[in-house]
């Protein structure tokens, strides 16, 4: 899970944050209701760990509840593989 | 029309559906019919006569903005209120929000509903945010509510508080201010707004 943290992070610093320290953005830091992620972002984050975890997103798992955090999207992750 | 491979079909005819822009495939798009940066029009495009009419409702949504055959975007999509200039801004967003759809669904041709659905649920929330700020006598119950508080979930609280704001401007914003109110995580706040009682000059 871990692994899987370091590299969406690593994405969402070059994509949404760049410039941003790394230890800025935490496991626990809010992505979208935070405003790093606006609704177009979170489609191109979906996008992103489909292709790299080879994993399919499901409409309803497309929110808040399951892409708001690192941890929470690692979950979904680890849930789908 | 031609008909293409099963899985493709959806997307194809979307396209032609739209035949007055010209399209090409996208880069990293793969189809063992068209290389990347072919104009797929000559083989699709055609004016369809009685293809076009006009509706002249006020304000209209339509049952979906995708399915098979077609997406909608832009004032296709939807058409709430001249007054408020959300037209551009939706149309933006739901033309960004599109062309993801369909570079999914070209990567993956036995996903289309999926992709479809997907768009669907992300453009209804921000049509019906845009429905519940601008409409007066909005009816903010049932599913259209709750779409209206989770999309605005999705915005920062920065966003909120200036769509809380913008409502407040307004003779219509016992919606929003309604819908705020029952929003999980308390009802959005701001000191940014102030009446003035009076202007002295």
């Amino acid at each position: 899970m871990e692994t899987t943290k370091q590299k969406v992070k690593e994405y969402i610093l070059r994509e949404f944050l760049p410039g941003e320290k790394p230890e800025a953005l935490t496991d626990s830091t809010p992505l979208i209701t935070g405003g790093i992620l606006d609704s177009l972002s979170t489609l191109k984050l979906v996008s992103f760990i489909e292709e790299k975890f080879g994993i399919q997103v499901e409409a309803h798992e497309a929110d808040v509840e399951h892409l708001d955090t690192l941890s929470s999207i690692a979950a979904l992750v680890t849930a789908k593989s | 029309m031609e008909q293409l491979q099963a899985g493709s079909a959806d997307v194809f005819f979307a396209v032609r559906k739209i035949a007055l822009y010209d399209v090409v495939l996208f880069d990293k798009v793969k189809h063992p019919r068209y290389s990347v940066g072919e104009s797929i029009i000559p083989h699709f495009g055609k004016y369809c006569e009685g293809g076009f009419h006009v509706i002249r409702n006020y304000s209209y949504k339509p049952m979906r903005v995708a399915g098979p055959g077609f997406f909608l975007v832009g004032d296709a999509a939807v058409f709430i209120d001249p007054i408020f200039s959300l037209g551009v801004v939706l149309a933006m967003f739901s033309a960004s929000s599109t062309v993801w759809a369909i570079d999914r669904c070209f990567k993956h041709p036995d996903r289309i509903a999926d992709s479809q659905a997907l768009l669907t649920s992300y453009i209804a929330r921000r049509l019906e945010v845009g429905r519940a700020l601008a409409l007066p006598r909005y009816g903010y119950g049932g599913d259209e509510a709750q779409m209206v508080t989770t999309a605005i979930q999705y915005e920062a609280a920065l966003e909120q508080e200036l769509m809380y704001v913008v409502s407040m401007m307004t003779t219509r914003s016992e919606n929003f201010t309604a819908l705020s109110r029952s929003r999980k995580g308390g009802m959005i706040t701001s000191d940014k707004y102030r009446v003035l009682e009076s202007i002295q000059f």
